[in-house]
C-alpha cells in the first residue's frame, strides 16, 4: 500500500499543504458517481484530487497506487461489493482507518446499524449538498471553522 | 390501490426526481408518458415481491441524463439508460418503506430496462398497486408500483 503507517487525521490533510480532500467515488454506476462528484462540487468543500471506481475489487486497487482521504462506496456492486470492500480494508489493512462514507437507497435500520459498526457513516440516495458537506466533516473531524481558517490561510498565500 | 398509497408515490417519486435529477414538477400535462418512452423496472422481494415501473418520456430521459451529469447536453445513450435504471433505483428503495413501513425489509434486485412494459401492465401476474404521472416542462414520468396479488394479499392478511 502507498500510505503504510499513515492515518487519516486532520493533520495529514494540513501536512499537504492545505485542506483539500482526495476523494475515492466507488459506484457502478458511472451516472452516480458523476452526480456524487457533481454535489460534492456543490459542498463548498475544497476538493482535490477525485478517483472513481466502478467495484470493490478496482476501488482497493485505487487506494493502494493512490493517496486518499476519503472514499464514498456503494453497497450493491459486481465483482466485490461495498460491504466486502470495507471488510477488507478494516481487517488489518495498511488503511484500515480510511474514513468511508456509504451511499446506498438502504433503509432498512438494522443493515444501516450493522454498516455503522464497521465505522463508516451512511447517506441515504438522494443526498443534497448540506449532507454530504456535514457528513464529511464530521467523518474526518474538521469542524466548520477550522476549514474557514485553513481556506482564508490558502487564499492569503504561503508567503503571508 | 388507496389514494394515500398513490399520493406517498407521487410526492417521493416528485421530491427525487427534484433531488437526484434537477427537475421540477411543471405545468405540461398533453403528453402520454407511455407513448415514445424508455422504461425500466426494480423487482423487489420481502414480505412480498412486485416491482417498480419508471417510465419517461423521450424529451425527459436526456435532460435528466444531462443534470445527473451536469452537463449541459448528453447524446449518450448508454449514459442515459444508466440514469434511468440508476433513479428508478432510488425511488423504489425509498418508496417501499414509505408506503409499508421501515420494519419490512425488501430486497432489490438490480434495475434493467424493459423493452415493453405492457405485458407486465395487463398480465395476470401482477396487480398495479399505485400509479403516479408526474409532469415537467420538458416531459413526464410515470411511476408505477405493482405487486404479486396472492403473496399481496397473504401478507396483509
Amino acid at each position: 500500500m502507498a500510505c503504510v503507517g499513515r492515518t487519516h487525521t486532520l493533520a495529514d490533510m494540513q501536512g499537504e499543504g492545505d485542506m483539500s480532500f482526495n476523494i475515492l467515488v466507488v459506484d457502478d454506476s458511472a451516472v452516480m458517481r458523476a452526480m456524487i462528484i457533481r454535489v460534492l462540487r456543490l459542498t463548498g468543500l475544497s476538493l482535490g484530487e477525485l478517483y472513481e471506481a466502478s467495484d470493490g475489487h478496482e476501488g482497493l486497487r485505487v487506494l493502494d497506487k493512490n493517496w486518499v482521504d476519503l472514499a464514498f462506496v456503494d453497497l450493491n456492486m459486481p465483482i466485490m461489493n461495498g460491504e466486502e470492500m470495507i471488510d477488507y480494508i478494516r481487517n488489518g489493512s495498511a488503511i484500515a482507518d480510511l474514513p468511508i462514507i456509504v451511499v446506498s437507497t438502504e433503509s432498512n435500520m438494522e443493515r444501516i446499524e450493522s454498516i455503522r459498526q464497521k465505522a463508516v457513516e451512511f447517506v441515504h440516495k438522494p443526498f443534497t449538498p448540506e449532507v454530504l458537506r456535514k457528513t464529511v466533516l464530521q467523518l474526518t473531524g474538521v469542524s466548520d471553522d477550522e476549514l474557514s481558517r485553513e481556506n482564508s490561510l490558502s487564499e492569503i498565500g504561503p508567503d503571508f | 390501490m388507496t389514494n394515500s398509497v398513490e399520493k406517498i408515490l407521487y410526492r417521493k417519486s416528485a421530491l427525487i426526481f427534484e433531488e437526484l435529477g434537477f427537475l421540477m414538477p411543471g405545468s405540461n400535462t398533453k403528453e402520454n408518458a407511455r407513448t415514445d418512452s424508455t422504461s425500466a423496472i426494480v423487482p423487489f422481494r420481502g414480505p412480498f415481491s412486485g416491482c417498480l415501473l419508471v417510465s419517461l418520456s423521450s424529451t425527459l430521459l436526456p435532460l435528466l441524463s444531462a443534470n445527473m451529469l451536469g452537463e449541459q447536453a448528453c447524446s449518450n445513450k448508454e449514459w442515459e439508460q444508466d440514469s434511468l435504471r440508476e433513479i428508478s433505483n432510488v425511488i423504489c428503495g425509498n418508496v417501499l418503506p414509505a408506503i409499508y413501513g421501515f420494519e419490512r425489509i425488501f430486497q432489490l434486485d438490480v434495475p434493467r430496462l424493459l423493452d415493453n412494459p405492457d405485458p407486465l401492465l395487463r398480465g395476470s401476474e401482477y396487480r398495479t398497486e399505485a400509479h403516479a404521472h408526474i409532469f415537467f416542462d420538458s416531459g413526464q414520468a410515470a411511476v408505477t408500483l405493482l405487486v404479486e396479488s396472492k403473496a399481496f394479499a397473504s401478507s396483509i392478511g
